[in-house]
Parts: structure tokens; sequence; C-alpha cells
């Protein structure tokens, strides 16, 4: 399957491991990745309460960009995702609101037909690949890891279209334990993991970081695994930061999936030194590698 | 970095300047509100505090009310920052915990009609100051060693000047000159003004003393490759002809010179005929005694120059030029000229006239101008060449002479002469065009490589235009001669010596101090991106072990890699985020 | 035997930046100047060019931004030693060992203990014409010549001061609280031995009265350059504001004559070099106050040369409208009832006699050697060229050296081959710069 990639601001800027591993695991499932020359910021989610038109705007000029590759859009980040796929919904269902937006866009030479669909890493990794298929894929069963997974909000919402999953989302344990990693249950696993919060209301985003980091820990978990590099960040970085204001270590390293894959397919990076994640992968990653 | 324990005594200090600030602020009134401002313990108003008086009354101030952190509300830092600072070192302060807000320029002086609102304005500006200063920690400025040479780029007069100056103090310079061998152009000139001294006499000791002295190691046929490193310690590679050279300097002196402006082919047939040549080659013909008896000669003043526009918007993408595009540009300004006045063009004329009658008294020189510029009390100079006969016959800018040719072979030049109200033609068999001298293809790619700026015209930007007209933008960068703009040898002679007192001063003190406001980077947060090591303009930010590295000594505070940083890894000393929102909330409150 | 100090005779802005450069070098630097203060010319100007780092709009602080750090620093410099109110009288020895004798007129204050309160200022009885001011304003006979002199002390003027004409008068020592009068106060005389001597007197300026058909001294709206300095000056007689002497108002029209006593056979032949760039300045000036007044500048040769000042030149016309007329005015006429001043001239671009009322006039008046200037030559034995200025060893190769081994010069005392500020600083570092090359040759030999 082809698609056009929608790569967002954070994984480009702060993340590289995640696209690293994206561009080499994901052929290895038949999901090819397009670029899309000249996206911008998806204009998140949360734009919308400051400027409608606007974000409507910047996300339909996104969509519009794919859509004259003719590919649907795959995003990796749940916010871009959430914007996206929430641009195209309103836009499909509000022809006035459509037309509003065109005439923006045309200020720029862009139209957006409405014809692009939009999915997440995580629904494209289910559906289009499987659990089955990755187990039958795996070189190395990571069976090390005790992990405590982070989907995040944004993956498996809008209700609409994720009716069951935005409640209980599943999708990404099944994943990492396909894998031949152990998941575990612990408290506040579908709570938010407050980054949205960062920089507007930095204690509580804190505190919603640390309660979720407190279940892992308690819950047994040696490591995280997200899908969504927001959650990536207020995750990781976010336990640097609850050490320094509260003192807490949890000592808790955070993957992305796609890096998961890439260790039980065998197809890690051997040279890349992993710098973007700041809790330590050691010991559990050489371990990974070494077996 | 650890805060300072004792609570905070801050000292404001509000500055009438006169009627600068004093007659659109209300000047009590912001000393009545600073007093409101939290851990503020004295305020005092002072006519001019940059007065001897002023800063006396500073210094006082801080011993008698213990003050701690200090806050002077007056001009731009860039008068007296320097001065401010010295005076709470003298009183015993840090000189980083002072804060100057800037109610002048960005006050007063630009709301000249609305003193309320200016008034309102600079207690928002002091508000912010205090906030600012509140947060702000003390800093030091690294000290570092001196390399005891000296690195001069170019072997002209002024470059061979400064290398004996220095050299005949025993310090060691390296002088890097890109052609076969030193002298520059004026070695290649025939005699010079207003004495008429042979060139070569006033060259070839000059030469000869630099090439035999100990302590001066002559580089010829160099290029230069690439210059790092910072004030006292420069790192300069080179390539003397095949071969790599590797140089360490304390300082630099830019000597580059300057590019002599050639007209576009045909312009007064310049390129066409024969008879038409620059000063340039007139000199060379004088020298070599291969200038045939004219009838009339024709010297026409400001070919090329006080024309054409500024350079001042290009020089930007100017500096970013790859070589090639950027001779392309200068190339291209040929049929435009240059709007400066190239200042010694006219003595040129003036002298080689002189000559040419002493040589060929029967000869008819003319010389076409337009202001005679023999500057600098030269005016007896002028009254010699009177005397000689030489003619001097005004043209106005807006009209420009004509030449064209004859069918005999010989050029006529046509001008439009004002006090007679009508075109008058010249036959004649020589036309020598006086051009300005313009800054030069190695001397735009120089101040790259130093990062050092231009000025609007093209050349060397000194570091202040007044008072400090041998100093670049850039410590322990000096720029003397022509590539800061034209001037005459004894001129130049002037700014090489002048700029070698100030190296070797520099040099002999031994050791430098940095930059007390640089970059940190908190490595917890560094993910390694090398962003900034890409960004640095200085090479300051390096990527060690996946984690970045700031070289303190490079670092100039610039700012680039803070801004930059995904992560938000790196911090700017004096200028953290939190100083930062405290000023934006303060000016917020207002 | 090398010495490690130098003399430093004057204290304009060239003597001043000679001071600096080698006090920052380590020499023990004696800064001699005959007034009461430092500064010199510099700090009686109201702008000087380029103004680039100023507001148009700001009212003559240059020399404040500009001069003052530098003058306060001299002041301040632990290896400096400010002998105001002083001159030199003998010279001896040779380079590297010069002895000097120095005299130090009395000021009858002592310096340790006057704070420059102003008290006695204030009270003083007698008022004579202030020489800073160009006359035009007063000071009293116990005064301070401008209000941030270095040092900031104030001085009795004994000539004028009625306690030393008849006895009469001891206010300012009543009224002192610091008690830093002195009436007994004898002249000094103080011996120094140096190493090398650096000579940055200055200028005087021709007085344009010996040009009759200008009408200076007769004609009220007549007046000279640097009248017009300290007219604009915000310290000055008028606090800044442009008002011509006859009747104390605006003018509507100036007009600037240039090279009086300049390029003139009968004076001085001479080009003075930087009286075209400060009228264009002055004009400019005279502009920016009021777009609507009329300046005109009668020039010969507009010599505007020098860093960014053809630029200067050609915006002085277009933008702000300064009209030049290339003429040299034969002589300036008044009217009776107005006071302005009519010129007959012959416009030599178009070669017609036309004529001009101006509401002033300012005459750009000739740079000419200080006073005294030939008595110190012979006091250091050194040589002066056909015009008084300072003679240079050689004009291409040695332009800061005198005709005496370790004795050089800097600045206008070297006459119009300094063109203009820059070149006064340059002069002065590379002065210093010779100064560093031959102590140091005596100290390795």
């Amino acid at each position: 399957m082809k698609y056009a990639l929608f790569l967002g601001c954070l994984i480009s800027a702060r993340e590289p491991s995640y696209e690293l591993y994206a561009r080499k695991v994901l052929p290895h499932f038949d999901i090819e990745l397009v670029d899309i020359p000249e996206t911008t910021c998806c204009a998140p989610f949360s734009i919308q309460s400051l400027d409608y038109i606007g974000w409507l705007a910047i996300a339909a000029r996104n969509l519009a960009i794919a859509e004259e590759i003719g590919l649907p859009v795959l995003a990796f980040c749940n916010d871009c995702y959430e914007s996206l796929l929430m641009t195209s919904i309103i836009l499909r269902d509000d022809p006035e609101l459509k037309t509003k937006v065109n005439d923006v866009l045309s200020q720029v030479g862009k139209e957006y037909k409405g014809k692009t669909e939009v999915k997440h890493l995580l629904e494209v990794l289910h559906q289009d690949v499987g659990a089955k298929k990755i187990k039958d894929t795996i070189k190395r069963p990571l069976t090390e890891l005790k992990v405590a997974t982070q989907t995040g909000c944004h993956a498996v919402r809008p209700k609409m279209i994720h009716p069951t999953l935005a409640v209980s989302p599943k999708t990404l344990d099944e994943l990492v334990k396909a894998t031949g990693a152990e998941t575990v249950d612990y408290d506040k696993k579908e709570v938010c993991c407050g980054g949205p919060l960062r920089g507007i209301n930095d204690e509580i985003s804190r505190n919603l970081a640390r309660q979720k980091l407190k279940g892992m820990k308690k819950a047994g978990a040696n490591c995280i695994v997200t899908v969504c590099p927001f959650c990536f960040i207020q995750l990781d970085l976010g336990q640097l930061e609850i050490k320094r204001f509260f003192g807490e270590e949890y000592n808790l390293p955070v993957f992305h999936f796609v890096e998961l894959l890439g260790l039980a397919t065998g197809l890690e990076i051997k040279d890349w030194k992993m710098r973007d994640h700041r809790i330590p992968l050691n010991p559990l990653y050489e371990k990974l590698r070494g077996g | 970095m650890t805060p300072i324990s004792e609570p905070n005594r801050v000292g404001v200090f509000v500055c009438h300047c006169g009627v600068n600030i004093g007659s659109i602020v209300d000047v009590p009134s912001v000393v009545e509100f600073a007093k409101t401002l939290p851990e503020v313990a004295y305020v005092e108003e002072n006519m001019y505090l940059c007065s001897e008086a002023g800063l006396e009354s500073i210094k006082d101030a801080i011993t008698k009310h213990c003050l701690n952190k200090v806050v002077i509300a007056a001009c731009t830092p860039r008068t007296h920052e320097t001065l401010l600072k010295e005076t709470c070192q003298e009183a015993g302060i840090n000189p980083y915990l002072l804060e100057i807000a800037n109610i002048r320029e960005q006050c007063s002086w630009v709301h000249l009609d609305e003193p309320k609102k200016a008034t309102e304005k600079a207690k928002n500006i002091v508000r912010m100051a205090v906030e600012k200063v509140r947060l702000l920690e003390p800093l030091e400025e690294p000290e570092i060693g001196v390399k005891d040479s000296v690195l001069v780029i170019g072997g002209g007069v002024s470059g061979l000047t400064a290398a004996l100056s220095l050299a005949n103090q025993s310090i060691n310079v390296f002088l890097i000159e890109k052609e076969a061998d030193v002298g520059g152009v004026a070695r290649t000139l025939n005699e010079v003004y207003p004495t008429f001294q042979k060139a070569s006499d006033v060259m070839e000791p000059l030469i000869d003393a630099a090439k035999a002295h100990k302590n001066i190691k002559i580089f010829a046929s160099t290029t230069l490759k690439d210059i790092k490193g910072f004030a006292g310690n420069f790192h300069v590679t080179a390539l003397k002809e095949k071969t790599p050279l590797e140089l360490e300097a304390g300082a630099i002196i830019v000597a580059c010179g300057a590019w002599n402006y050639e007209p576009a082919k045909g312009m007064y047939q310049y390129g066409v005929h024969k008879g038409v040549v620059r000063h340039l080659e007139l000199e060379k013909m004088l020298r070599e005694g291969t200038l045939k008896k004219p009838e009339r000669v024709v010297m026409i003043q400001c070919v090329g120059s006080r024309t054409g526009e500024l350079w001042g918007h290009e020089i930007p993408s100017l500096v970013q030029s790859d070589a090639a595009r950027l001779l392309t540009k200068l190339l291209a300004k040929k049929e435009e000229g240059w709007p400066h006045c190239s200042k010694i063009c006219c003595m040129n004329s003036v002298k080689n006239a002189i000559l040419i009658k002493k040589l060929y008294p029967d000869a008819d020189v003319c010389i076409l101008y337009s202001d005679l510029r023999t500057y600098k009390g030269y005016e007896d100079f002028y009254a010699k060449a009177r005397d000689l006969e030489v003619r001097f016959i005004k043209y106005e800018l807006e009209t420009k002479p004509k030449v064209t040719q004859q069918p005999d072979g010989k050029l006529k030049v046509t001008v439009y002469e004002p006090l007679a109200g009508r075109e008058i033609d010249f036959i004649s068999d020589l036309v020598v065009l006086a051009t300005p001298l313009i800054p030069s293809k190695e001397g735009i790619l120089l101040s790259r490589m130093l990062k050092v700026p231009l000025a609007p015209d093209g050349f060397f930007m000194e570091a202040h235009p007044k008072v400090r007209p041998v100093g670049a933008h850039s410590e322990g960068v000096f720029v003397v001669g022509t590539a800061s703009g034209p001037r005459d040898i004894p001129e130049s002679i002037a700014s090489a010596k002048a700029a070698a007192a100030k190296v070797s001063t520099f040099i002999s003190k031994g050791k430098f101090r940095t930059e007390g406001i640089i970059a940190t980077v908190d490595s917890d947060l560094c993910i390694g991106c090398g962003l900034c090591e890409e960004l640095c303009p200085y090479g300051a930010a390096k990527i060690e072990e996946a984690k970045s590295v700031i070289i303190k000594v490079l670092c100039r505070g610039c700012g680039i890699c803070a801004a930059e940083c995904p992560e938000q890894a790196i911090t700017m000393r004096h200028f953290t985020d939190k100083q930062i929102l405290a000023q934006i909330k303060a000016a917020l409150a207002g | 035997m090398a010495n490690n100090s130098v003399l430093v005779i004057g204290g304009g802005i060239a003597g001043i930046q000679a001071c600096l450069e080698l006090a920052d070098k380590g020499f023990t630097v004696y800064l001699i100047e005959k007034s009461p203060s430092i500064g010199g010319r510099m700090a009686q100007l109201e702008k000087i060019f380029p103004v680039t780092d100023c507001s148009r709009d700001c009212v003559g602080t240059c020399w404040l931004c500009v001069l003052m750090p530098r003058m306060i620093e001299c002041y301040r410099h632990p290896n400096v030693e400010l002998l105001t109110c002083a001159e030199v009288k003998e010279v001896g020895g040779k380079l590297g060992d010069f002895t000097v004798n120095v005299v130090k007129y009395p000021r009858y204050v002592k310096e340790d203990r006057c704070v420059n309160c102003g008290v006695c200022v204030e009270k003083c009885p007698v008022s004579v014409p202030n020489e800073f001011e160009m006359g035009l304003k007063d000071r009293k006979a116990i005064y301070i010549p401008f209000p941030q002199a270095i040092p900031d002390i104030v001085t009795i003027d004994a000539e004028n001061c009625l306690h030393f004409k008849n006895g009469g008068c001891s206010i300012c020592e009543e009224v002192c609280e610091a008690e830093a009068i002195d009436y007994e106060q004898n002249a000094e005389q103080l011996t120094l031995n140096v190493g090398a001597i650096i000579v940055a007197t200055g200028f005087d300026l021709f007085d344009p009265s010996q040009i009759p058909a200008y009408g200076y001294g007769k004609f009220k709206n007549v007046t000279t350059a640097m009248e017009l300095e300290r007219v604009l000056s915000p310290f000055g007689p008028t606090e800044g504001r442009l008002l011509r002497p006859s009747d104390g108002k605006e003018p509507n029209s100036v007009a600037f004559i240039l090279c009086v006593g300049s390029r003139d056979k009968r004076f001085y032949s001479y080009c003075s070099s930087i009286c075209c760039k400060y009228s264009l300045k002055m004009a400019v000036s005279v502009k920016q106050r009021n777009p609507k007044t009329e300046v005109y500048l009668f020039y010969t040769d507009l010599r505007a040369f020098g860093k960014g000042f053809q630029e200067f030149a050609n915006q002085a016309k277009k933008i702000y409208g300064v009209k030049y007329i290339r003429s040299n005015p034969g002589e300036l006429l008044e009217d009776p009832v107005t006071k302005d001043l009519i010129t007959w001239y012959e416009d030599t671009m178009s070669g017609s006699i036309q004529n001009l009322t101006a509401n002033l006039a300012v005459l750009c008046n000739a740079c000419i050697p200080r006073e005294g200037t030939t008595e110190l030559a012979k006091v250091l034995g050194i040589g002066l060229d056909n015009f008084g200025f300072i003679k240079q060893l050689d004009e291409i190769t040695y332009p800061v050296d005198t005709t005496v081994p370790g004795i050089f010069a800097a600045g206008y005392a070297l006459g119009p081959r300094t063109g203009d500020i820059p070149d006064s600083i340059t002069q002065a570092s590379a002065a210093a710069e010779r100064v560093f090359e031959v102590l140091h040759v005596k100290k390795e030999a």
C-alpha cells in the first residue's frame, strides 16, 4: 500500500528516531511511504478554538497537496491525524464551509476537493498488516519487555470513526504482543498523557504524566511504548522534568512502536545512537540488540 | 548556576539626558513609580548620568544604600554600557547585574508628540528592567591567552607599514600576499603627490626593510582559505601555490586594498581606442618613459564615481554569494558606477597633468572636473598646475562629457561648459579617465570569512565611523588602507600605524577577556540533533558524543542556537526564558 | 635611557586619543592643556557627522555620547596625569630623555577640594564673555567653561576678578563650603622627564573682520560657523534655538559662505579641508529644525570627500533641499531696516549675476595655526611649514613625525592635512604607535 506520508513537526525536528525506524521498517510490511512536498504544520486540533476557518484552511491545504498526488494520507502523530481527519469529515459534511475554505485556499493556488482519506499508523498496522502477520514476520521476540502502552487520545478518536477504541484502546497492546513482548495493565491507562497542556498549564500537565508513570511502575512495566510523538515527549522528557521537580525517578525508557518492530524484525539501525531518547534505553536496548 | 543568596536591593537611576528625555518624559513621576516596584531599595534622578558627576553619584548610592543590582533608565546601551558596567564594577557590583532601560531611543525620541504616553511607556520599560534585573545572575568573562603573533593580510603600503611597526616592537608578523611579490598598487605608481617623490623611493625601502626584518615572515603567492577562532586565537589556513599553510595569530590586520574601477568597454571609448586610458595605465607609461608627446591630453574626472546607487541593500546577499556570483555583481556595476567620491583622483590628475607639462611643455593639458577636490590644503598644488597652464574646465555631472573617434584616429571630447553656455570640443590624442577605488572581490569575500560587516558603500565598515576608524566590528580584527575606503599614501600609512598601536597593546597584554553572555546547554534535554552546530556563525557549538557542547571562548552570545534548539536545551545567559518571560509579564501588567 | 613616560600637549580629541592609546599600553602620560578643561574644539560642536547612531531629533549630545566617555576615561585612567591650566615652557634633552619644564598657572582653587557645587559661580558679581561660547554668552570671573568640563572644578580668571583687581571682593571664598578658594595660590613649576612628546594643539579660527566686505563685526546677522555651532548647541547661548542676533527671531533663510580666508592669496592660500563638510552638516541641521528654512551654500569646489560625505552631499540637496550655489560672493550688504544680508554674486554655472537676501549669513572661516604655535615650536625645536602648522618629517612616509626625533604630532596641529575627526584620531593613534616604536627600539638597544 502506498501512502502519502504526513510526518508533522515534532518527529521531523525532535524525534528523528521515529522517522528513521518508520522508513526502515514499514516497507518491510509493504507500506510504501511517499513524501509529499511543501506540507506545513497540520494545524493542531486545538487551534480551532482560536480561528476555526484558519485551522480548517491550513489542514485542508495539506490534504489538498496529498490529493494532487492522489494518495491517502498516513499520519504518525496523533494530533496531526485527528486534525486532518476531522477536517476531512467536517468539510465533507458542510459544503458551505468547504466553499469558504476553498476561497482561502484559492489565494495560494490550491483546492481541496474532499477525496482524501486519512489514516493513523496504528490503524494501518492493525488493519492493513495485522497482528498475526507481524507475529509471523518477527525474528527476535522481545520477551524481555514488559510494556506499558500509551496509545494516546487522538489516535482513537473521533468516536464516529473509532466507536469502541475511543473508550478502550486495545490495538497497540495487540501489536506489541505480536512482537513477543508482554503488556501490562496499569492505573489511568486510558487517561490523557497531559501533552496538550504543555506550556499552558505545566503543573497539570506534569501531574497527569506523573500519575501515569506511577501507575506504570506499580504495574511492573520496564518500558513504555507510544505511537504519538507528543505522548513520547510527555513521558520521556516528562520523566526528566518530574525528576527535577519532584525528585522521583521512574527509569522507564520510552520506545516508538516502530522501533520495537525494527528490533523484533532484525531491522534495527546499527549506528543510530538513539540520542533523542532521554531516559537511558540500556541495559534493555543492548539486550534486545544483542540477542 | 548558584542563585544569589542575599535578597535583591535594586537601585534605579533615571536620567534626564538634558532635554532629550527630560523634556518629554516626566522623569520625577517615573522616579516615584520606580519606588513602588518590588525589591527596589533606592531611586534617583540625574541630569546626565554619563557625566563624571553622574557616575560618581551612582557609585555613592551603591555604597551608601548597599545596592546589589542596578537599573539605569537612560539612553541606548550602545553609548555608555561599557562605562556604566565599569562604574558598577568599581562600586563592587558584578557588571552583569546591571540592566539598562532605554527610555530615550525607544521612548522619548520616538514619541516626541505624546509626552503623557511616553511617560507611561517609560514607566513600563523601567518595570520590565526591574523584573529582569531581579532575576539576573553574576557572570564572569573568561580570560584567555592571546597569541603573540599578528597576521597581516595584504602586502601593499598599508600592510607593509603595519607589519614593520609591529616587527619593530618585537612582535612576530605573518604577512600574506596573493601576488608573487609585495608592494601592491603603490609600487606600480610613478611619482606621488604632493612631493613628486618617486613611488619606488617610498616603496623600495619599505619592501626591503620588511623582507629583511627577522620578525616578519612574508608568504607571497598565497591565498587565504579559512579563518577560524576568535580574538587572541585566530587559526588561519592558506594555500601557498599548491602547499597548504597553517598559521596562528592573536590579531588580524586587513590590508587587502581596493580595486580600481574599470569602465565598461566603449565607455568614453575605453577598451576601443588605445588612446583612452586610466591613470593606472598612465602611471605605467610615465614610469617606463613610453608616453609619446601628445598634442593634447584631456583628463576626465569622476568616471564611474559620484553616480549609481549605494550597495547597502545588496550587501547581505553579496556576503552570502559564492565568489563567481559576487564577481558578476561587481562587474555589473561597471555600467552603473559607484556613488562615493574616491577622494584621491583630483590630486592624482593634477599631479599627472603637472608631470606631463614638465615633460612636454607644449602639450595642452585639460582637466574636465566636476568639483576639484585638491583637498587637505593642497591648494598650492592646484595653483602650480594653473601656473603651468593646465586648463581646468568645469562640467556638470548631469551632462557628462562624450568621447568619440575621429576619422583621422584622434579622439574628440565634447563637453558642455556652463560658463560659456555651450558645448566645446577638444580634439585630443590622449584621454585619461580618473576612476575611483572600489571595493574588491577579495575584500568582500574576506569580510565573509572574518564575519565582519561591510559598510553601505561596499568597503569594510569601521567599528565606529567617527571614533574607531581602524577597528572592524570584531575584536582583534583591524582594517587599514584602502580596504575601508579611498585613501592616499600618507593616510594609509597613518591608518596602518594606528592599527599597529592598537594591536601592539592588545598583544602585549597577553590576555583577553571574552564574552560573559554566552549560551549554555542542558545536556539532559539535548538530543544531539546538530542544528546548533549547523547554525552557529562562530563555530562555537559542536556535537561531541551525541550532545551539544558550547566552546565558551568562541561564543559571542548571538542567541541563534538558543532560538533554534527544538528541545529548548540551550539557554542564553543573561537572557534566560525566565528573565524574558518576566519582562513580558511586566510589560503586559502596565 | 628609555623612559616610560610620555607628554601629550593639547587636550582636544587628538590629544585625548593619543593619551588613551599610550595609557592603555602602560605608559605614564602627562596630558597638558592650556585651558581649564580638556575637550577642545569637539566639545564646542553641536553635532558631528555622520549622525547615523542618533536620532535626527537628538538635541546636540554628540559629544556627550562620543567625546565625553573618552574625556572621563582620561580623567580616571590610573596612568594619566591631567594638568590643566598648564603650559610647556622649556624642553631639553632628546628622544628617550626629554626634560620638560611645565608651568601650572594658578586657578586659585584647590583642585582636591572643589566639588563643583556651583554656588560661587552664582554669587560672583563679574560677568565677562565666555571664550568657549565664542563670546555669545557670558561667564563669571569664577567659572567652569562648560557644564561637563573635565576636570569638573572651577577656575578664577584673575584678570577680571575683582579680588585681584582691587582686593574688593571675596564672595566666592565666603560662600565656598568646601573651603576650596585659595587666593594665595601660586603658579607651580613642574619638571617632567619623558621619553617622547606628542603635540596636539589644534587650531584657531581666522578673524573674518579682516575681510571688511563681509561685514563681520559690523552687521549683526553675519556670524561664523563656530558661533553657529554654539547657537545650535543646547548648552549654548540660546539653548539650541536657532535665533538670529539682531532681533532674536528664527531666520527664514540662512546663507553659508565657504572659503572665508581660505584659498585666498591675501590670507591663507590653503584649503582648510573641513569647512565644506561641516557646512553641509550644519545646513542639514538647520533644515532638520525647520524644513521651511531656505538654506544656501556658496561654494567654489564642494569638497565633500571622505567616507560617506559625497552621499551626504547628495542627500542634503535631494532630501533636505539645501541649495548649492557655485559662487564666492564678493561682499555682503545689510538692509538697514530688516538687518537682512544682501549679496550680489556671479553664479558661475549660469554665468549670470544674481542677488540673494538672507536673514542670517554664516561665514566658514579658515582654520589657522593656534596662537602660540610659533613659540611652542621654538621651545620644542620643531619645524613649522610655511603656513605655520607643524611640519611633518616627511609628508608621505612619516606623516606624524615632526622634525625632531621623539616629538610627534597629530590632529589639526598638523594643519589641513587632517581632513576630519577620524583623521585626527587615526593620526593620534599613529603618533602613539611611533612612540611605542621609538621607545621600544631604545629599550632594546
